[in-house]
């Protein structure tokens, strides 16, 4: 998806899985993935059900990826920084 | 140790910004905490100066929140945003995590200002990535200019999802439809009411012109029955509902939908009250259990007042008459020779008048209980601890019908979300299998930390105040304070 509205911020690059990222300054972990096509950001330990954002601002705990190795981190509050390691999958 | 905080403001939306602007007036030093960096809550939530679509509501909230701000100015007020409030170790002191670290605040009169969030329903396939909340959507579209894919589908009651509509089109995302389950236009006897608010009546119009303009497929009286997918949305199936919100059996439709953004009105965000102790009270229209508070906003703690949507769901604009109205009164009782008491009468007015609107909203959208059917054996319940509706329902028959009772058995609230997800869910479910009213089950209590931090964080506090930490928690009835640590 291209970025909508008034010029988007200036670029910040990031890892995701290993790949790089041209996220932008201002973007949550959130936003950044899901504006590379990303909705599902990791797969629950029991029912290995896929899960993304929900709420979107903090309150759900359900968009949970790993950053720069600290796991449990809520990507929709979570502003990205330039060389962000990002780690989608279990949690 | 503790960082002297004034009139301490927790939240800075519409109703913190309001209580500081009001406090700050006065003459009253205020701290105002916030777990975003930058002030404004989520309605006042924007890309910053002149970057907000132009006409749209984040650009109008915009020229708002600017107001509030330039008066809050350059006033006696220390601003910890990035500061998340995670426990209350005395009633007097706060323990928060800014930057790393655990800082603790000390308040000399506390507005409790931390708003609300989405109600959800639960239903099969709500937890496939792609089903959000329309505020989740409303954030990434006006906040980050991304969208969660080229058309969403809007879903669920309320105002709410006409403001997201407008938002959306606006900024040039398709809606693919907006399907309400109330039906907004049998409440024809409500516009002698709505006609003493012509500037929120003005907005209405907006939303609805924008969206005519666009063509969105609006469905009054119908709801989204299921979501399909495999690793993310794919379908969905809507069906008329009735008056109640039952489905109506041979009405269901699948349609295609990458996005659904979904969501019932909202629910106060009530951790720090029932953490602090205040009473609370179940009031159904505004959105459960809110704590109770006298005409100027205090509650029964001496000192705690409460201001906007934790107070009852009321809208931006009753938050804002009540958080004005908080900072005053709290202003007043610390000796402020600079606030009027004549204002104190003033703001009351301007309080009810905005709340006789929020709650004219409330009637006609109000929450009916009829899409409890739609929750499966195996629908999740707990997104957190993946509780489904089948396990929940095995084990009501074990335990006491209450929250508190029910989450030891099934671990529903156990989570990092704390209920905030499900807990009416679970109430909802309970009430109508076992006949016992919502207000019958209680509430969940509030384990510190509200909001996860590093233990290691915990180290930095001294000594001293986790002691008097213990010896508060060893003295209560509640196993949650001593949880926390």
């Amino acid at each position: 998806m291209p970025r909508l509205g008034p010029d988007a911020g200036p670029i910040v690059a990031i890892t995701v899985d290993g790949r790089p990222l041209e996220a932008r300054a201002g973007d949550t972990v959130a936003a950044a993935l899901v504006a590379a096509g990303r909705l599902g950001f990791r797969t629950t330990p029991r029912g290995r059900a896929p899960r993304g954002v929900f709420c979107g601002m903090g309150i759900c705990f359900d968009c949970v990826v790993t950053v720069n190795g600290i796991s449990g981190v809520r990507a929709c509050v979570t502003p990205v920084a330039e060389g962000m390691r990002v780690d989608t999958g279990s949690a | 140790m503790a960082r002297d905080g004034g009139i301490v403001v927790v939240g800075a939306g519409p109703a913190g910004l309001a209580a500081a602007a009001e406090a700050t007036r006065a003459g009253v030093p205020v701290t105002i905490v916030d777990e975003s960096r930058a002030p404004g809550g989520q309605f006042f939530r924007d890309r910053g100066p002149g970057r907000d679509t132009p006409g749209s509501g984040a650009a109008r909230a915009h020229a708002l929140k600017a107001r509030l701000l330039a008066e809050i100015g350059g006033r006696d007020v220390t601003w910890l945003t990035g500061a998340t409030v995670w426990s209350a170790i005395r009633p007097d002191l706060l323990a928060l995590f800014r930057e790393g670290r655990v800082e603790l605040v000390r308040w000399q009169k506390l507005v409790v200002a931390t708003g609300a969030y989405e109600r959800s329903v639960a239903f099969p396939g709500w937890t496939l990535p792609g089903v959000m909340t329309p505020g989740a959507v409303q954030i990434l579209v006006k906040a980050h200019g991304v969208a969660p894919g080229p058309e969403v589908l809007l879903a669920g009651s309320g105002p709410f999802l006409w403001s997201v509509a407008e938002e959306l089109l606006l900024t040039g995302v398709r809606v693919s439809g907006l399907v309400e389950a109330g039906r907004p236009a049998r409440w024809a006897s409500g516009l002698l009411t709505a006609a003493r608010h012509p500037a929120r009546l003005a907005e209405a119009w907006r939303y609805l012109r924008v969206a005519r303009r666009h063509r969105v497929p609006v469905r009054l009286g119908w709801a989204v029955v299921a979501a399909h997918g495999t690793d993310r949305l794919e379908a969905v199936t809507v069906s008329r509902v009735d008056a109640e919100w039952r489905p109506v059996p041979g009405t269901a439709q699948t349609l295609p939908a990458t996005a659904l953004a979904v969501g019932f009105g909202f629910l106060p965000s009530t951790e720090l009250t029932r953490h602090l102790g205040c009473a609370h009270r179940f009031d159904e229209l505004r959105g459960g259990w809110v704590p109770g508070h006298d005409d100027r906003m205090e509650t029964d703690l001496p000192g705690v007042y409460v201001a906007g949507e934790v107070a009852g769901i009321g809208g931006a604009h009753a938050a804002m008459a009540e958080g004005r109205l908080a900072g005053l009164a709290a202003a007043l009782a610390l000796g402020s020779t600079v606030a009027s008491p004549a204002r104190l009468a003033e703001l009351q007015r301007a309080r009810r008048r905005a709340r006789e609107f929020g709650d004219l909203m409330l009637r006609i959208f109000r929450f009916q209980p009829g899409l409890g059917v739609l929750v499966q054996d195996d629908t999740t319940i707990c997104r957190c601890e993946e509780v489904t509706a089948g396990q929940l329902r095995a084990r009501l028959g074990q335990t006491e019908p209450d929250l508190r009772s029910l989450r030891g058995v099934v671990r529903a609230g156990m989570g990092l979300c704390q209920g905030r997800t499900c807990g009416r869910l679970v109430a909802g479910l309970v009430s109508a299998t076992l006949g016992v009213p919502e207000a019958d089950l209680g509430m969940l209590t509030v384990r510190p930390p509200f909001r996860p931090i590093p233990v290691a964080a915990l180290a930095g506090i001294p000594a001293d105040v986790l002691e008097e930490a213990a010896r508060v928690a060893d003295s209560s009835a509640d196993d949650a304070a001593l949880a926390g640590f």
